[in-house]
C-alpha cells in the first residue's frame, strides 16, 4: 500500500461533492470510496473529513439525515443538494483548467533546463 | 412565574444540546467501528486495528468540539429562520384577527396612542427645556452662569446672576478654571420709526459670546473684538435668522444693508443661525455688540461697580468640578472689589447649569416640566394596564382558541410569541397614532403653555422619533406580559374540559389589581390637578392692591441727546416732561379711555428708592421686601390703577410742583413707622429737610412679583420728586383694553413729530408672564388627569362587563332560585366600587406622599388639601358606578332560562 499523499488544500470539498454525485453515503463510505477510487493516492484525515460534511451540511451543499445502512446499523447519510451539484460543475471545470495549466507550465520547464 | 416553568424550559434547552452531542457521537463511533473492521478484514489484529483506526481519525476531541460548533451554529442560524417566518406568520395572523374585531382594536389603540402621545409631547418639550439646552451651543454641559452670592441688607444671602462689565473683564483676566467668559444682556428695541415702528428683543453680547458658544453665523460674520471695544464700538448688528426671513425676506444680499434701531442706522454685518437664542431659550431678535449697550447705560460704565445690569456665562476647563469653579471665580472677585459695600467684598461668586434662571433657581416651567414627565409616564401606565386587561379578558374569552392549540402541538413558546406579537402589532400602531398627537399636542403646548420659548423645527424630530420607539417597544412589553404569563399557565389545557364558564379565581384576581392599580394612579394625578387648579385659583384671586388686567401703560421714546450740550439737553428735558401733561390731556379726552395718569415708579416696571428720614426713626427699618421705594404720580393714580384708598385723601389736580408737599404711604409704612399713632399727618423728609406732609393711607400694592414680601411705599404728586425720571403713561380704559392700543399709539404719534416709538403694554402680560408655571401645572394635571379618568373608566367598565359576560351562568342560577334583580345589580356595581375604594386609598396614601414634593410648585395651597382629596374620592366612586350601570343592567335582565343554557 503506498504512502497517501496529503491532500492540496481546497480539494476535500471537491472531492466529496464527486463522492456524493453517485448516491448518498455516510462518512465512512465516503473515505473508502476516496481510497479505493484514488488506489490509496489521496490520504484523507477522518477527522477533517467530518468536519468538512458538517460544514458543508450547515452551507446547504449537502444535506444529512439519519438512515439505515446495510448492515441494519443508524448512520447520518449524507447526499448531494442541487447547489452541492451546481457548485460540483463549477468548480470541477475549474479544477480541471487549473490542474492542465499546471501541468502544461510544469512540463515547458522541464524542456528549457 | 412560578419555577418549573423555568425548569421546564431549561429541560428543554438542556435536551437539545445532548440530543446533538450524542449524534455527533454516534456519526464517529460507526466510523471507527467500520474502520475497524476493515483493518481486521486486511489482516490487523483487532488491538492494532483499533490503534491504527484512532491515528487515522485524527485528533478526535478537537474533531467532537468542531463538529459541536459548526452544530450547534447551524442549529442556531435554522432557528432563528423559523422564528422569523413563524414571527411573520404570527403577525400576520394577529393582524387578522384585529380586523375581525375593529371596535377591541380601535378602543386599545387610542388608548396607546393618548398614552404614548402624552409622553412623545412632553418628551418633546422636556428635551429643548431641561436635556438639549439652547440650540447651536456646543458642549452646553460645560457652560455655566455666572452668580455673585452676597448677604442683603437684612443679613440674608442673596444670589442673583446680575454683575457689571468689571466682573467680565476680572473673570476673563484672572480665572484658571474658565477658557473663557462673555457677558451678554436683553433689552427691548424698536426696529424702524413711528408708525413702521416694531417692538424687538435686543441681544448685547461681548465679541467673545460667540465663539465662546461656539456657534456660526449663517451669513457673513458675527462682530469681533474691534467692533465691540469700550468707547470706540461700531453700529453693527447681527440679524437673527427669524427676522432675516420675516422681516427681509431670506435676502441673500442683505450683508452691508442698514437698519434702524431706536433712532440710529446700523449695519447688517451677518445673520445667526436658525434657533439660535444664545444661552437662554428666549426670543432674540437682533445682536449688538456690548460696548453700545454700556454707553447707553452710564459713562463710567466699565470701571464701576454700581452698573450690575450684564450676565455672564463661562466654559468650564474639562476635569474642573464646580467647587473648584466656585472657588477660583471667589478668589477672582474679591481681588478684583474695589468698591465699598462690605457685604459685596465678601461675596461669593459661582457657576450653575444654563436652565438655572437670574436668582440661580431652576425655573418654574423647569420644576413642573420635572412633574410633567412623572405625570406623563402615569397615563401610559394606566392606558397600559388598561390595555393589558382587555388583553388578558381576550386570552380567557379565547381560552378554547388556546387549548385547542396546545392540544394540537403547538409549543407554549409559539403561543407566547403569537401573544408578543398581538401586543408588539397593537403598541407599534399606537405609537403611529401617538405620534400624530404628539404632533398636535406638541405644538398646541409650545403655542399655549411656552409662548415665550423660541422654539424652532417641528415638534416632532428624529429624538422624539426615537424616544416613541423605546416608549412603543416598552408599552408592547408590559401589555404582552400578562397575557403571555396567563397563556403558559399548565392548567390551561383543562379549559377543554372546563368550557369558558369558571374564568373566576386567580384570573380575575390579576384584572381587579389591574384595575385597581388604573384608578389609584388617576386619583394621583386628579389630587396633583385639583391642587394645581386650586393654587391657580389661589393666584387669580390674589389682592394684588391693583389691577393689573385694567391696566395699559405706555412709554414713549425719544431720540436720544447724544451730542447735546448741558444747557440744550437741560431744556429738552424739561420739554419733553411737559410733553407728558399734554399726552395726558389728550389721552384722558379719547372715548374709550375711563381714566388715565402719569407716573414716576410704576409697578411691574420700575422702582426707586431714594434718601429718607422720618422724625422718632434713626434709620429707616428695613423690611424683607426691600425700599421704602418711592413713586411721583398725578391725581387719578390709584383709581387709575385700582389701588383702594384706605384713609385720608388721593392727589388732586391742586398737587403739583409748587403746591404744598404731600405724600400718600401704604399701609405697611404707615403699620411700620408709626405703629401706634395716626400716619396721616406725619412727616416724611424726602431727599431735603421740608416735610412732605402724609395726607393719605393706601392699600399694599404689588410691586414687581406675586410672590413678595411686604414693603414700604410712599407716593408724591408729581412735579415735586426729585432725582427720579421716566414717566410712563398709565391708561386704565373703558371696554377691552387691546382695542384701545393701537388708539393710543396712533393718537400720541400725531401729536408729537420727534417720537421714535410708542410702546404701549397690557401691564397684565406682567401677571401673566408669572403665574405660567401654575398654569402649566394646572393644565396639563388637568388634562393629563382627566385622559387617566377617562382610560381608568373605560378600564372598569371593561372589567365589570366582562365579569358578568362570564357569570352569565351563576347569575342564571341565582336568578333561577330566586334572587332579586336589586341583589344582582348590587352585586355588580358593588363589585366595581370596592375595586375603586381600594384604588382610592391605595390613590390617597400616594398622593399623600407625593404631595410633598408639589409644595414648592403650589400657591398658597396645602398639599393635603381637603376638599381635593375629598372632591376627587367622589368624583371617582361616581364614575365607577356610572361605569358598571351598563353592566349591572344587562345583569338584571338576564332571562335564567337563556343563561342557564349559555355554554
Amino acid at each position: 500500500m503506498p504512502t497517501p499523499l496529503p491532500l492540496v488544500k481546497g480539494t476535500l470539498d471537491i472531492l466529496i461533492l464527486k463522492t456524493l454525485s453517485w448516491g448518498p453515503m455516510h462518512g465512512f463510505e465516503i473515505v473508502d470510496w476516496l481510497e479505493r477510487r484514488s488506489d490509496g493516492v489521496l490520504g484523507v484525515d477522518d477527522s477533517a473529513l467530518y468536519q468538512a460534511l458538517h460544514r458543508m451540511d450547515a452551507r446547504g451543499l449537502i444535506a444529512a439525515e439519519w438512515g439505515i445502512t446495510g448492515n441494519n446499523r443508524r448512520a447520518r447519510f449524507y447526499r448531494l443538494t442541487i447547489i452541492g451539484r451546481q457548485r460540483l460543475r463549477a468548480e470541477a471545470s475549474t479544477w480541471r483548467r487549473y490542474s492542465a495549466a499546471v501541468t502544461d507550465v510544469l512540463g515547458a520547464t522541464s524542456r528549457t533546463i | 412565574m412560578d419555577r418549573s416553568r423555568y425548569r421546564r424550559l431549561f429541560r428543554l434547552l438542556g435536551g437539545r444540546r445532548e440530543r446533538l452531542a450524542a449524534e455527533i457521537d454516534e456519526e464517529m463511533r460507526l466510523h471507527l467501528e467500520l474502520r475497524i473492521a476493515q483493518l481486521v478484514e486486511r489482516g490487523f489484529t483487532p488491538e492494532a486495528a483499533r490503534m491504527e483506526a484512532l491515528r487515522r481519525f485524527g485528533d478526535l476531541e478537537q474533531a467532537r468540539r468542531e463538529l459541536t460548533r459548526i452544530e450547534r451554529r447551524k442549529e442556531a442560524s435554522v432557528r432563528v429562520r423559523e422564528w422569523l417566518d413563524g414571527l411573520l406568520h404570527d403577525v400576520r395572523f394577529a393582524a387578522r384577527s384585529f380586523v375581525r374585531s375593529p371596535g377591541f382594536t380601535a378602543v386599545v389603540v387610542v388608548t396607546l396612542a393618548l398614552g404614548i402621545g402624552a409622553n412623545a409631547a412632553v418628551f418633546g418639550i422636556v428635551d429643548r427645556l431641561l436635556l438639549r439646552g439652547p440650540e447651536h451651543v456646543r458642549e452646553p454641559d460645560q457652560l455655566v452662569r455666572l452668580y455673585l452670592t452676597h448677604r442683603d441688607p437684612m443679613g440674608e444671602p442673596f444670589t442673583g446672576s446680575w454683575l457689571g462689565y468689571v466682573s467680565y473683564l476680572a473673570i476673563g483676566d484672572g480665572s484658571r478654571t474658565l477658557e473663557g467668559v462673555a457677558a451678554y444682556s436683553r433689552s427691548e428695541g424698536t426696529l424702524d420709526r413711528r408708525a413702521e415702528a416694531a417692538p424687538i428683543d435686543v441681544g448685547h453680547v461681548t465679541a467673545d459670546f460667540f465663539p465662546l458658544l461656539g456657534v456660526r453665523p449663517h451669513l457673513g460674520r458675527f462682530f469681533g473684538p474691534d467692533e465691540d471695544r469700550p468707547g470706540a464700538a461700531e453700529r453693527v448688528v447681527v440679524l437673527s435668522h427669524g427676522l432675516w426671513q420675516g422681516r427681509f425676506g431670506a435676502d441673500p444680499d442683505i450683508l452691508g444693508r442698514t437698519l434702524v434701531l431706536g433712532d440710529e442706522t446700523w449695519t447688517i454685518i451677518g445673520v445667526a443661525p436658525s434657533g439660535f437664542t444664545g444661552v437662554e431659550l428666549l426670543r432674540v431678535d437682533v445682536w449688538t455688540p456690548m460696548s453700545l449697550r454700556g454707553a447707553t447705560a452710564s459713562p463710567d460704565w466699565t470701571t464701576t461697580w454700581d452698573a450690575q445690569w450684564l450676565q455672564l456665562v463661562g466654559r468650564v476647563r474639562p476635569g474642573t468640578t464646580r467647587e473648584q469653579v466656585a472657588e477660583d471665580l471667589t478668589a477672582v472677585h474679591r481681588a478684583a472689589y474695589t468698591d465699598t459695600d462690605q457685604a459685596v467684598a465678601e461675596g461669593r461668586m459661582s457657576g450653575a447649569p444654563l436652565r438655572f434662571d437670574a436668582s440661580a433657581r431652576e425655573t418654574g416651567e423647569v420644576g413642573v416640566s420635572r412633574w410633567l414627565i412623572g405625570v406623563s409616564a402615569i397615563v401610559l401606565l394606566i392606558a397600559c394596564a388598561n390595555v393589558a386587561n382587555l388583553l388578558l379578558a381576550r386570552i380567557v374569552s379565547r381560552r378554547r382558541e388556546v387549548a385547542v392549540r396546545l392540544a394540537l402541538g403547538i409549543g407554549r413558546r409559539r403561543l407566547v410569541r403569537l401573544l408578543l406579537a398581538e401586543s408588539a402589532l397593537l403598541a407599534a400602531a399606537g405609537g403611529l397614532a401617538g405620534l400624530a398627537l404628539a404632533y398636535w399636542g406638541g405644538r398646541l403646548m409650545r403655542v399655549t403653555l411656552l409662548p415665550h420659548v423660541a422654539w424652532s423645527g417641528s415638534p416632532v424630530d428624529g429624538r422624539v422619533l426615537a424616544f416613541t420607539a423605546i416608549a412603543a417597544l416598552g408599552t408592547a412589553l408590559l401589555i404582552g406580559i400578562g397575557p403571555a404569563v396567563q397563556a403558559t399557565r399548565p392548567d390551561l389545557t383543562g379549559a377543554l374540559r372546563a368550557g369558558a364558564r369558571e374564568g373566576g379565581g386567580r384570573r380575575s384576581r390579576l384584572r381587579t389589581s389591574l384595575t385597581v392599580a388604573q384608578v389609584s394612579l388617576s386619583v394621583v394625578l386628579l389630587i396633583g390637578a385639583a391642587l394645581f387648579v386650586r393654587s391657580l385659583w389661589n393666584v387669580r384671586t390674589l389682592a394684588l392692591g391693583l389691577e393689573p388686567e385694567r391696566v395699559l401703560a405706555v412709554s414713549l421714546s425719544f431720540p436720544t441727546l447724544a451730542g447735546a450740550s448741558d444747557g440744550e439737553r437741560e431744556l429738552e428735558r424739561a420739554r419733553r416732561r411737559a410733553f407728558h401733561d399734554v399726552a395726558l390731556q389728550r389721552v384722558r379726552a379719547l372715548p374709550g379711555v375711563e381714566r388715565a395718569s402719569v407716573a414716576v415708579g410704576t409697578p411691574f416696571r420700575m422702582r426707586f428708592g431714594v434718601r429718607l428720614r422720618v422724625t422718632g426713626w434713626d434709620s429707616i427699618p428695613r423690611l424683607p421686601g426691600g425700599g421704602p421705594f418711592i413713586a411721583a404720580v398725578t391725581s387719578d393714580y390709584f383709581q387709575t390703577v385700582g389701588t383702594p384708598l384706605l384713609r385720608g385723601r388721593a392727589f388732586t389736580p391742586a398737587d403739583h410742583a409748587s403746591s404744598e408737599r404731600v405724600a400718600v404711604v401704604n399701609e405697611t409704612m404707615a403699620r411700620t413707622l408709626w405703629p401706634d399713632r395716626d400716619a396721616l399727618g406725619q412727616c416724611l423728609f424726602i431727599q431735603t429737610a421740608d416735610c412732605s406732609r402724609v395726607v393719605g393711607v393706601v392699600a399694599d400694592a404689588r410691586r414687581a412679583a406675586l410672590r413678595e414680601e411686604p414693603a414700604m411705599q410712599y407716593f408724591i404728586p408729581a412735579g415735586q420728586e426729585s432725582g427720579i425720571g421716566g414717566s410712563l403713561l398709565l391708561v386704565r380704559p373703558r371696554g377691552e383694553p387691546a382695542s384701545l392700543v393701537s388708539v393710543l399709539r396712533r393718537e400720541l404719534l400725531a401729536l408729537e413729530p420727534s417720537l421714535i416709538y410708542v410702546d404701549v403694554w397690557h401691564m397684565q402680560e406682567a401677571i401673566l408672564e408669572q403665574t405660567r408655571p401654575w398654569r402649566l401645572g394646572a393644565t396639563m394635571f388637568v388634562v393629563f388627569g382627566l385622559l387617566a379618568l377617562l382610560v381608568a373608566a373605560v378600564g372598569l367598565y371593561s372589567v365589570i362587563a366582562y365579569g358578568v359576560a362570564q357569570r352569565t351562568h351563576e347569575l342564571g342560577v341565582r336568578l333561577a332560585l330566586g334572587a332579586n334583580r336589586g341583589d344582582i345589580a348590587r352585586l355588580v356595581v358593588g363589585h366595581a366600587v370596592a375595586s375603586t375604594v381600594v384604588g382610592l386609598a391605595i390613590g390617597i396614601a400616594l398622593a399623600l406622599v407625593g404631595g410633598r414634593f408639589l409644595v414648592a410648585l403650589l400657591f398658597e395651597t396645602s398639599p393635603r388639601h381637603p376638599a381635593a382629596f375629598v372632591g376627587v374620592s367622589i368624583v371617582l366612586v361616581l364614575v365607577s358606578v356610572a361605569a358598571s350601570l351598563l353592566p349591572a343592567r344587562r345583569a338584571t335582565r338576564l332571562d335564567p332560562a337563556i343563561a342557564l343554557r349559555a355554554e
